[in-house]
């Protein structure tokens, strides 16, 4: 017989925790960014991102999104797994073209959670 | 804001027990009030720079992109964290505290029915600019706890105008049990949001060093004298990071003083033994300690706002 195990559903992500995130991504992003001087392609296509990526870190601030609706734990539920992606890349120059596929795609999501501002 | 508790509490104690030696309160509430005066200013200075930092980062990106500034761009409450409105009931909650505090203390010291019409005096003004500002703010968790710290604070004032003594310090310290804790637990919030901004702007001011410092040196004449400029500023921003946590600001002396004033509370619930006032008095003591290196962590932020 084959033993089983049982995930634990994931906890779901605060506002708090959200912001985090977002500013070890952006942190993450500024590093990569130096490899690269301004008006390079790579940083011509990673800068917009890191732009995006920070006003949507300040409406996360601002406050008045709630992180106990459904609507926030329905829109954060990939985040977790995005930032994990990113994790595998960032930090290798080399794999530059997947890390800004996946870091676009965590900018998508964080944008859309922030609309939630009233 | 909490230090008016536990001064209320330290206060209460020797007035609801009858204890006989009131001085041996005198120094935990004064070193209890030095902190927490400390760690108020420090939210105060946190909450007042929050919308200037965020507009210095807003120039300094679009220095980085070499972008035209206008000022409508810089005014754009976009780029603001906190609105006017929100802002002001901030400052008015902190204020009110303040002055909540300096009640209590005056109602502890021996020439309370003299001098408490002046301090129940001085906190009805502060509810009156909080009521004021929470008007204008929506409803929200930090507008209902707010708003019940100022309806037992106002209770007290009134009391201790009527000469109330004893029951004004029964109504701080209903107070103090839930509502300053609440009170806390949001402004702790709210710094700790502003930190995570400060980190992201700092973490951008880190690459534009960087960044210039390349330039430079890419350039098919190189400026020695700016590239050595350009590594001054690395050396400033790297520095800068390293110090990170002292960046939290006040937030982790909310802590220290939720703590402190849940041992305030505790012994004043107490039967006031020597065992009870030495562990308020650990637990002023680790406040006060705690309070030193916010001053410092507040120092810090002044001085990276630039």
């Amino acid at each position: 017989m084959t033993e089983q195990t049982i995930t634990p559903p994931e906890k779901p992500i605060t506002l708090r925790e959200l912001v985090r995130i977002v500013g070890d991504v952006l942190t993450e992003i500024d590093v990569l960014s130096t490899h690269f001087n301004p008006g390079t392609d790579n940083r011509k296509k990673i800068d917009p991102e890191r732009d995006k990526l920070d006003a949507s870190q300040r409406k996360l601030v601002k406050g008045a999104i709630k992180d106990n609706t459904e609507e926030f734990k329905k829109r954060t539920a990939s985040i977790k797994a995005i930032n994990k992606d990113i994790q595998q890349t960032i930090n290798d120059v080399d794999k530059f073209a997947t890390t800004l596929e996946t870091v676009v795609k965590f900018v998508g999501a964080i944008q859309k959670i922030a609309e939630l501002a009233p | 804001m909490n230090i008016r508790k536990p001064f209320l509490l330290f206060v209460i104690v020797p007035f609801l027990s009858g204890c006989p030696n009131p001085a041996a309160y005198r120094e935990p509430i004064t070193r209890f009030q030095q902190a927490s005066t400390i760690v108020i200013e420090g939210a105060r200075s946190e909450y007042g720079l929050a919308n200037s930092a965020e507009r210095n980062a807003e120039i300094d990106r679009l220095v980085a992109a070499k972008s035209r500034i206008d000022l409508s761009k810089l005014n754009d409450p976009a780029i603001r964290l906190l609105g006017p409105d929100d802002l002001n009931a901030r400052l008015a909650t902190l204020d009110t505290l303040a002055k909540h505090g300096q009640l209590l203390l005056t109602l502890a010291s021996s020439d309370a029915p003299t001098r408490a019409k002046d301090a129940a005096n001085s906190l009805d003004d502060a509810i009156v600019g909080l009521s004021t500002s929470l008007g204008k703010t929506p409803s929200d968790k930090f507008k209902s706890s707010v708003e019940g710290f100022a309806t037992i604070a106002g209770e007290a004032a009134k009391l201790a105008l009527d000469a109330k003594i004893s029951e004004a310090l029964d109504k701080a310290i209903a107070a103090s049990d839930k509502s300053v804790t609440e009170i806390l637990t949001l402004i702790k919030e709210d710094l700790g949001y502003l930190y995570e901004r400060r980190r992201s702007n700092l973490s951008a001011a880190r690459k534009y060093a960087v960044d210039a410092y390349n330039l430079e040196l890419d350039k098919q004449v190189i400026n020695v004298d700016a590239l050595k400029k350009s590594a001054s500023e690395i050396k400033k921003t790297e520095d800068t990071w390293d110090t990170l946590p002292l960046l939290l600001g006040a937030g982790p002396g909310l802590d220290a003083m939720a703590e402190a004033h849940q041992k305030l509370v505790q012994y004043a619930k107490s039967s006031k033994s020597p065992q009870d006032l030495a562990e308020l008095v650990e637990a002023t003591d680790a406040f006060v300690t705690r309070a030193k290196v916010i001053a410092d962590a507040i120092k810090t932020i002044k001085e990276t706002k630039e």
